[in-house]
């Protein structure tokens, strides 16, 4: 493998641990203020320990005085300090520039300059802590390399008190240079083939430091260079950046997007998926044996329909081990929680205390990365609008710590999410009264409690009295349906005045393979999503109407329901159809319906993407391939009826 | 193919420039398949030869596939080790104390 190679490969596996890292370490420090143990703190140190120590094995040298500085305080912590708040603030702010700093690498710009304000930050605090320690303003990051000549080590040179006392000037890194190590065998060991890299942040002046290494710099090549940390380097200004800050093995960049998209996989899942192939491999075998020229007596068929069956039985049993290797659990999107309701809850003055069960519930990592957004803003929400101030809480005769619970869990083929705090409640006269004064639903619509809820899901309404910077960032519960509706999932509301809100997300375990329903179109076929189907009725063509020249609709019992001419929308040619079926599927809470020639069989489905294989096609979410070879479309049911402008609950109903 | 473990090969107690050709050679002799156990409970005094030398020890093995495995601990390896960073490309027990 080349070097090159290696590096990429070492990048990647770099990030993958210290997003655990930095995980483990935010989730930890939020901790950190109700329970300072020896556990905590040691287990936090480790964190930091090895993040530094891997930071430096790959070479990302500008993130290592800021692991040192965090480090430096855990192990402040560890030999009796107190814990602050402060600076458990601090820390985190850290945690934050070593994330910046990372995804600035893997953006292939490296930028010390966070990190290098985060040093200073956390120096303060030592400075707090500890008074006699109290650094100078003007600290600055300097980049110390040592190349000794290849006979340097005979002359006795003392490499490591130059080292020592570098790193003794302020939070420093120290990098072993290992490159042009030969092979053991080849290894002349008294010949110097090493080289260094000493980053520390100090505010000691270049003469200094030049002071130290004039030790060494007549058997060593030495440079004290500062590295430039102040501006951050505009992407096509890296080259000219002084080579400090940007080191030339750098093979980072152009792996960033491999890596991204890569997933960590427990070995058990290996292991059940490398078991199933072995038993696929002996029902291949078993059938091998049967593929000679012998005649297919009753017994050789017995054995054939055996074997037909185990292939069918261990083709779905491996359908369910891969699916399991894309899944994940959901634990790692809720431990982004516990901080952002300490911040949000310390920022509005509010006691909440979070509650999180099922976070072992796997699923499907693509859909776990797109309910990031959805559930941050309920929680959001919930923290914002649902949980009382202390006092009012007092008042109600509830506990001054609201509580909010994130659970989540499996329910049939599906994933439950559950967000449930202990707040105020939802108004439904307010809902009801907000949603008539922005007309979204007729003046004379009457509702019960739980329709008057789902109103909040319409585009446009907001009944946050006075817009906070929290909630009211102009992405409203609208957006949040829309993303959980994308997912193929389904997301309903729930509150009880004065006692409290829950918001339940049904989600599809994986987007990989849906439920579809089979229907014709002339002679084509075509996948509905079967879990927006309603119902499907035979058209009377008695009940067609068209209003204003525009809107063909058909009234459906006693309800009239908007109807999309899908071969005429998709362009298909049209038959002289005999019989046609309205197939009703429910598109924002408003039922559409849509017209097909024949209604075929239900069965699951693997989505293929079209803009991957093909580009994307507005009204189709993708592709399969039928049991006949056949490709039949999976139709996009949401953007089909935007595309068609079926004005949605509101305009329906008036 | 791993053959039994031999027995552990003990670092001497001074492993600096002057006297680092004697255990390089012991070790290019002792390098093979299999994994190789060092002790290095013994080793009092170690400079930038010393862990070059176990570097280089420890880069082919990993090329040619043997595993090291460290034994005792020694306190002279491991600050010099923490000082040059080198800890985790060693392998040794990055455990804070």
């Amino acid at each position: 493998m080349n070097p090159d190679a290696l590096q990429a490969q070492l990048l990647a596996a770099f990030y993958e641990e210290s997003a655990d890292a930095l995980e483990r370490l935010e989730s930890g420090l939020v901790r950190l203020d109700a329970d300072a143990g020896r556990d905590l703190i040691d287990d936090l140190f480790r964190a930091i320990h090895s993040l530094k120590g891997g930071a430096g094995v790959v070479g990302l040298v500008e993130l290592g005085p800021l692991a040192h500085a965090i480090e430096s305080v855990f192990d402040r912590l560890r030999r009796g300090a107190r814990a602050t708040p402060a600076m458990t603030t601090a820390l985190l702010r850290g945690v934050d520039a070593l994330r910046g700093g990372l995804a600035a690498r893997r953006a292939g710009r490296p930028d010390g300059a966070a990190c290098a304000r985060a040093v200073t930050e956390l120096e303060q605090l030592g400075a707090a802590v500890a008074p006699t320690a109290a650094p100078p303003a003007e600290t600055r990051l300097w980049a110390v390399t040592i190349a000794p000549r290849p006979d340097a080590l005979r002359d006795g040179l003392d490499l490591a008190g130059v080292l020592a006392q570098l790193v003794e000037l302020g939070p420093a890194m120290v990098t072993t240079e290992l490159d042009a190590l030969p092979p053991l065998a080849e290894l002349d060991p008294a010949r110097s083939y090493l080289r260094w890299q000493v980053m520390v942040s100090t505010a000691r002046r270049r003469e200094e430091l030049l002071a130290i290494v004039a030790w060494i710099d007549d058997t060593c090549a030495v440079a004290v260079e500062p590295v430039v940390a102040e501006a951050l380097p505009e992407p096509d200004a890296v080259e000219a950046a002084p080579p400090a800050a940007v080191p030339a093995r750098d093979a980072g960049g152009g792996s960033a997007a491999a890596a991204a998209s890569s997933i960590r996989v427990g070995i058990d899942k290996i292991d059940a998926l490398i078991n199933m192939v072995g038993e696929l491999v002996i029902t291949q075998s078993m059938l091998g044996e049967l593929d000679d020229d012998a005649p297919l007596d009753r017994g050789r068929l017995a054995r054939l329909r055996e074997g037909l069956g185990q292939l069918a039985r261990n083709t779905r049993a491996l359908q369910d081990s891969v699916m399991r290797l894309r899944s994940m659990p959901v634990g790692t999107l809720f431990n982004r929680f516990p901080r952002l309701v300490r911040e949000l809850g310390e920022r509005l003055g509010k006691e909440i205390a979070l509650e999180i069960s099922g976070p072992a519930t796997e699923l499907d990592k693509a859909v776990l990365e797109k309910l990031g957004d959805p559930l941050i803003h309920l929680v959001r929400n919930a923290i914002d609008h649902g949980i009382e101030p202390v006092a009012d809480r007092v008042a109600a005769g509830k506990p001054p710590a609201g509580t909010i619970r994130l659970h989540a869990e499996h329910r049939g083929g599906d994933v439950i999410v559950e967000i449930t705090d202990d707040g105020r409640g939802l108004d439904a006269a307010r809902i009801v009264a907000t949603a008539r004064a922005k007309a979204l639903i007729a003046p004379d619509a009457t509702l019960d409690e739980r329709a008057a809820y789902q109103l909040v899901f319409l585009p446009g309404f907001s009944t946050a009295r006075e817009v906070s910077d929290l909630s009211g960032r102009g992405v409203g519960m609208d957006v949040v349906r829309r993303h959980v509706l994308e997912l193929g999932g389904d997301i309903v509301l729930d509150s009880r005045p004065g006692r409290g809100t829950r918001v339940t997300l049904r989600l599809p375990l994986t987007l990989a393979i849906i439920d579809g329903q089979l229907v014709r179109l002339g002679d084509r076929q075509m996948v509905i999503p079967l879990l927006s189907i309603t119902e499907s009725v035979e058209l009377d063509p008695a009940r067609t109407a068209c209003l204003g020249g525009t809107l063909d609709v058909y009234r459906l019992r006693d309800q009239l329901v908007p109807m999309l001419d899908l071969a005429a929308l998709l362009e298909l040619p049209r038959h002289a159809a005999q019989r046609r079926i309205l197939v009703v599927v429910t598109v924002d809470d408003a039922p559409i319906g849509l017209l097909v020639d024949e209604v075929l069989a239900q069965q699951q489905v693997v989505v293929k993407s079209l803009e991957s294989n093909y580009q994307r096609v507005p009204g189709l979410a993708g592709a399969t391939i039928l049991g006949d070879g056949q490709v039949a479309f999976i139709l996009d049911v949401v953007a089909l009826a935007q595309a068609a402008r079926v004005p949605s609950l509101a305009a329906a109903a008036a | 193919m791993d053959r039994p473990v031999a027995e552990p090969y003990t670092l001497p107690a001074t492993l600096e420039v002057a006297e680092v050709a004697g255990t390089h050679a012991a070790l290019v002799a002792r390098l093979g398949p299999g994994a190789l156990v060092i002790d290095v409970s013994a080793v009092a005094s170690i400079d930038v030869a010393g862990i070059q030398l176990l570097c280089a020890l420890v880069r082919t093995a990993s090329q040619i596939g043997t595993e090291i495995v460290w034994r005792g601990s020694s306190a002279a390896l491991a600050d010099l080790a923490a000082l040059l960073n080198l800890s985790a490309e060693l392998g040794l027990p990055t455990e804070p104390a």
